[in-house]
């Protein structure tokens, strides 16, 4: 694919574009550029992407050294748009602190910082402060003094992937008396970003502490997964929620009645504060193991979907719930809106009941359609997925041979 | 509600289900150009009325091409075209030829088909689709480039940079040179003042 006819097209791209093309190429090959021709020369100090990877580096010395020397040979009018740090060894908090702030100070708006080792770097929140910093995503990370919260006014996005946060539980008398209204002050760490609409927890921990409350005026889409938050709850109460994701996460006390679309993989232990939940309209619920003495606390659940339109629910649930259909065998559907119902296995290998074919007891079907005639149902067994199983690790063998 | 059809109506509704009849494997998978519509309108019949919307857009040679609305609201430039009322009869695009206006218009319509799709099966398909998409000439990628920020397709842009980066990566600057043809306008002193400023890079 030499250019060999046409001239140099790749130079005569405005400024702009190959930046674009720059931000996808590790920062030492974009300061190689700088000596292939005059207008090469200085195009990369005006990049508003800084990409410092240090896997892209032999050693961390070797890294370092480059971040300083870009740092310093950059132009310094130049704003910076979006920041990527990626740390694969130990490096001192204070190098990070010196590139966040030069993000900072150039008004960066996307900001992705991760730390892949073994022992986590403590990079307090309070680091975090700026007026402009609109979307941050901070992996891997410890911060004991939860007690600072984050300032970032601007910032829509967050999402913390695998941040360990340490409370003081030393804080909570002092604090106290201060705070007139929400007690749940201390443990909104979210306040002080009043225009979040997005927010991610992933595989976070909160240490020393009885629980999380998120209690956000604004927020509305919430992830969170895989996360340790402490021994008693874990309270959402989010006015105006409309998209929620939980996956492996206990003891939920939900109060959004805002909700739109609820996708939830965890246990029976969900509780809603609110009635019911007006605007709902798509379901995904999936128990992780349900056992015949949640039967009340499944039913609970459902029930609270009652405007759903389209509700798709695991196949180990409605088995229980067959199991036993004294509760439901006299009761109404709950939905009456429903367009479609979905009903697939989560788990594929039953110890011990492999062979036994599902039936779906006709209470349960008439408590689930019942006031929803035109709702269309499908029902995946755990046969056909065996069937698909078989034929893909069929064609994996027959590959792996043919290697 | 078949009213009075005349010969616009005919003419664009036909050749809306033309992609159905095989073709030649060349030919765009949606937009027709006019000469090619002449070719295929004295051989099929007319068909139903289309309930979609759909929006004409011209091409800096004068070609025009027909697309639903919301594949051509991929394009942030069209949507806010659109918005501002300018898009009554057909928006021209004087920036772009029909040769790449046509791919574009490819792209688009496979991004705003294909979530309807299982999740996963969907992703790579999309992946196998991008991937095969930007294997084409130099030339062809740098117009693709220069069409996605006119038309300010985000996905399109990242997607053509990404690919111009990984020419450029893993490759000396006399290799990135010879690949794109880029003249080494310094003087050997010059050179030399640019690799000392930035030694670090060049270890």
């Amino acid at each position: 694919m030499s250019g060999t006819r046409m001239g140099d097209r790749l130079s005569s791209l405005p400024d702009d574009l190959i930046h674009k093309i720059l931000s996808f190429v590790c920062i030492k090959h974009a300061v190689q550029t700088s000596v292939l021709s005059p207008r090469w020369r200085f195009i990369w100090t005006s990049m508003p992407y800084l990409n410092f990877l240090s896997e892209d580096f032999p050693s961390l010395p070797h890294f370092a050294k480059a971040v300083t020397n870009v740092l310093s040979r950059r132009n310094d009018q130049i704003e910076v748009a979006s920041l990527t740090l990626s740390l694969h060894g130990r490096v001192s908090v204070a190098f990070v602190k010196r590139i966040l702030n030069y993000a900072f100070s150039h008004n960066v708006q996307h900001m992705t910082v991760t730390c892949l080792i073994e022992k986590k770097i403590e990079l307090p929140l309070s680091l975090f402060c700026s007026r402009s910093l609109k979307h941050l995503t901070l992996v891997g990370s410890v911060d004991r003094s939860v007690a600072s919260t984050w300032e970032l006014p601007a910032l829509t996005t967050l999402h913390l992937g695998y941040v360990t946060l340490y409370k003081d539980e030393d804080d909570d008398d002092d604090d106290e008396d201060e705070y007139e209204d929400e007690d749940d002050e201390d443990n909104n760490i979210f306040s002080k970003c009043p225009n979040m609409k997005s927010l991610t927890l992933d595989g976070c921990k909160i240490m020393g502490s009885n629980g999380l409350s998120i209690c956000h005026p604004q927020l509305s889409n919430l992830t969170i997964e895989n996360g340790y938050w402490g021994l008693n709850f874990f309270y959402v109460v989010v006015p105006q929620l409309k998209n929620l994701t939980i996956v492996n996460c206990d003891w939920v006390h939900l109060s959004a009645p805002d909700l739109t679309s609820f996708k939830y993989r965890s246990g029976y232990s969900l509780k809603f504060y609110t009635d019911s939940l007006p605007s709902l309209e798509e379901v995904d619920l999936c128990i992780r193991k349900p056992c015949k003495t949640e039967i009340s606390a499944i039913v609970g659940i459902l029930q609270q979907f009652h405007r759903v339109k389209y509700l798709t629910v695991n196949l180990e649930t409605i088995e229980v719930l067959c199991s036993s259909d004294e509760l439901i065998s006299n009761q109404p559907s709950p939905f009456a809106n429903l367009r479609s119902l979905k009903i697939h296995p989560v788990d594929i290998q039953l110890a011990g009941q492999a062979q036994k074919k599902v039936v779906v007891s006709n209470e349960v079907k008439s408590y689930l359609l019942g006031g929803s005639p035109s709702a269309s149902l499908t029902l995946v067994t755990r046969e056909v997925i065996n069937y698909i199983m078989k034929d893909l690790i069929i064609i994996c063998h027959a590959s792996y041979i043919l290697l | 509600m078949l009213k009075n059809l005349n010969s616009k109506h005919i003419q664009r509704f036909s050749y809306k289900y033309l992609p159905q009849f095989p073709i030649s494997p060349n030919s765009p998978k949606l937009g027709f150009s006019r000469s090619q519509i002449a070719n295929y309108r004295s051989n099929f019949p007319t068909t139903i009325m289309s309930s979609s919307k759909t929006i004409v857009l011209r091409s800096s040679d004068g070609e025009t091409f027909e697309v639903d609305e919301a594949v051509a609201v991929e394009s942030q430039t069209i949507k806010h075209m659109i918005e501002d009322g300018c898009a009554d009869t057909s928006i021209p695009l004087p920036n772009v030829t029909s040769k790449i206006l046509s791919k574009v218009i490819e792209y688009c319509k496979k991004h705003v088909e294909t979530p309807n799709a299982d999740e996963k099966v969907a992703e790579e398909d999309l992946k196998s689709f991008d991937a095969d998409f930007v294997k084409v000439d130099q030339s062809t990628l740098f117009d693709l480039i220069l069409a996605a920020n006119y038309l300010n397709i985000k996905s399109l842009l990242d997607l053509t940079c990404q690919t111009v980066a990984d020419m450029i990566k893993g490759k000396t600057p006399e290799e990135i040179r010879k690949t794109f043809n880029i003249k080494n306008d310094f003087t050997p002193e010059e050179e030399e003042e640019v690799r000392r400023e930035n030694a670090w890079a060049f270890e």
